[in-house]
């Protein structure tokens, strides 16, 4: 025979203030399973994902006319090498950054053009960085200063000094270097640009046009930034037409969208 | 620029029978040794910090200093580019990024990456060139700057491990224990990682030379028919990853077997930068020792650091000091 317990009447009469209550189930969209799903970071009202990496892919499919789901609910933790861009396929592949291009059918990428990527790497993104909004004191020390070691070349020193008998701290960033090196590629850009319509002479967009639109669509939305670019015309027209062709695709909205 | 001034170019010390360890010391001593030669003093120095953003190359002209490369460059006017047509002035940019970029990883790979070639070669050479008590720490945290770049692209730990360490462990084994080493499960892991590790990194290289050896294809130069910035940044790289006596050579190996235009070239712009034998029109640049870095100088040294570094060196110091005349005063005291 089970004795059976009951709950004291003064405990009861405490619970009976946190009743237990049973939700409906929300019934959610789900995605289509035929449409890909690009995973990027959002960015605040704007249908353009505020990270350069994540932007020039959405601009590369968009440019190249495939039609992909957009989800924005994730973070680069959780995403193939914890960094995204990610593209979700129907079959249930999840293909990393690198491997976006050649799924979309993106041109092969030329040399030079490699070289300009370079250029961007080295000398936007630092000019990015310095402007990128402040993080937290733990974060700062870590992330912040191996972000600077892995950009710059030659890597910064410690703020406290390379032969100093302290122990490191912080990075010795050359601000002033770092601007001169964006108002440099800049230039750079502007005289490669020409006339033409998209890079390098190419007579379609390619993988390069996407992600020079990226950098020069996120170094737009930085004030500071924004007033350098503006001393060349021909790159904010051409960013201006190439952003009307990104956001003239519709992306179909995933369920999973916050 | 001031043409009657003489420059002094501040750079990491020489070795290997070529001016400079560093990358961008080198191609700044070539770049002024083909456009200003007999004007100007390389500088041997291993005090970074003494540098106007911590790092070397740095240039002196009278009061003015300028610190790096691509600095150094534009301050000459860009004598050696200003030939170039303007597409060809934004290409040499972009292409002096990529040189900076894919040759720089492949160079610290070898240089700081490599446990067989760090210790015995790397650390080696700079603790020849550093005072007492730099020399204990500071090629270890040359090595730690490197690692986030190298850690970005895979090619940091590719297998190396603690090798060096087994190397001196199998100088006092016995043939009979190290046998039965190698049989463990976990030798063999080690064995078929680094192996994969290493085959990866002759992958970048040769993905990033391919590009360079197209660019440069059976030409002297890459741009018209004189050295450009380019050239010097491309020599000098390739000078650095083929030249130093690397206990591990991977990389300088592919590309003395795989890209002889690329050496052939490099060897050309040392040879029209410091010809040997010299001849007759050759004026060798001369070469001075920046004053020794050691405690004796570190308040200089300290001074030139950013104002964070010596607020907090002061900070500790006079900590310190107040602390050793609290004590000393509690023992004269107690002594009373």
């Amino acid at each position: 025979m089970s004795a059976k317990i009951s709950t004291p009447r003064r405990l009861a009469a405490f619970y009976s203030h946190f009743p237990l209550k049973t939700l409906p189930e929300v019934e959610g969209r789900r995605p289509s399973a035929a449409t890909p799903t690009l995973w990027i970071q959002p960015a605040p009202s704007s249908p353009l994902s505020a990270d350069v990496d994540c932007l020039a892919a959405q601009a590369l499919l968009a440019l190249l006319g495939k039609h992909v789901a957009l989800r924005t609910d994730l973070t680069a933790q959780g995403a193939v090498d914890g960094r995204l861009p990610n593209l979700q396929l129907p079959d249930g592949q999840l293909l990393p950054a690198h491997a976006i291009a050649n799924w979309a059918g993106a041109p092969a990428e030329v040399d030079e053009a490699r070289a300009w990527v370079s250029l961007l790497r080295s000398s936007i993104r630092p000019a990015l960085l310095l402007h990128a909004p402040r993080q937290s004191l733990l974060d700062w020390s870590r992330g912040k200063r191996d972000e600077w070691r892995a950009l710059l070349s030659p890597p910064p020193p410690p703020a406290t000094g390379l032969g100093s008998p302290l122990p490191v701290f912080g990075t010795r960033v050359d601000v002033e270097g770092v601007r001169h090196q964006f108002a440099a590629a800049l230039h750079a850009l502007a005289d490669r640009l020409g006339r033409d319509q998209w890079f390098l002479g190419a007579s379609s967009p390619t993988a390069l046009d996407a992600t020079v639109f990226a950098y020069l669509h996120c170094a737009m939305k930085v004030p500071e930034l924004r007033a350098s670019i503006d001393a060349f015309p021909a790159l904010v027209k051409w960013e201006q037409h190439v952003r009307a062709k990104v956001l003239d695709v519709k992306h179909q909205q995933s369920g999973y969208d916050v | 620029m001031a043409s009657a001034t003489r420059l002094h170019l501040y750079i990491w010390p020489g070795e290997w029978g070529l001016p400079s360890v560093d990358a961008h010391c080198l191609a700044a001593a070539l770049y002024l040794q083909l456009v200003a030669p007999g004007r100007f003093s390389l500088v041997e120095s291993a005090d970074a910090d003494s540098a106007p953003h911590g790092q070397l190359p740095y240039l002196v002209n009278g009061e003015h200093r300028i610190s790096g490369f691509a600095a150094i460059v534009k301050y000459l006017d860009n004598t050696l580019d200003d030939q170039l047509s303007a597409t060809e002035t934004a290409t040499s940019l972009a292409w002096r990024a990529y040189i900076d970029l894919h040759c720089g990883n492949l160079l610290a790979h070898s240089l700081f990456a490599v446990g067989p070639n760090y210790y015995p070669l790397t650390h080696t050479m700079l603790a020849t060139h550093l005072p007492v008590p730099q020399r204990y720490y500071v090629p270890q945290r040359l090595r730690t700057l490197y690692r986030p770049r190298l850690e970005d692209v895979a090619m940091w730990d590719i297998g190396h491990g603690e090798e060096e360490k087994e190397k001196e462990k199998a100088s006092r084994e016995d043939a009979w224990t190290r046998a039965k080493k190698s049989l463990t499960t976990d030798e063999a892991s080690a064995k078929v990682r680094l192996a994969f590790g290493r085959e990866r990194v002759l992958e970048k290289a040769r993905d990033a030379l391919d590009p360079l050896a197209r660019l440069l294809d059976s030409r002297d130069f890459i741009y018209q028919h004189r050295p450009t910035s380019i050239d010097l940044l491309l020599a000098a790289h390739v000078l650095l990853l083929v030249d130093p006596p690397y206990p591990d050579p991977l990389i300088g190996t592919l590309i003395t077997e795989s890209y002889p235009s690329l050496v052939a070239h490099a060897r050309l712009i040392l040879s029209l930068a410091f010809p040997t034998p010299p001849g007759p029109s050759h004026v060798p640049p001369q070469i001075l020792f920046a004053p020794d870095p050691s405690l004796v100088y570190m308040p200089r040294t300290l001074l030139a650091s950013s104002p964070p570094a010596r607020f907090a060196t002061f900070l500790v110091a006079g900590l310190g000091a107040v602390a050793l005349v609290t004590s000393a005063m509690r023992t004269i005291r107690a002594s009373a």
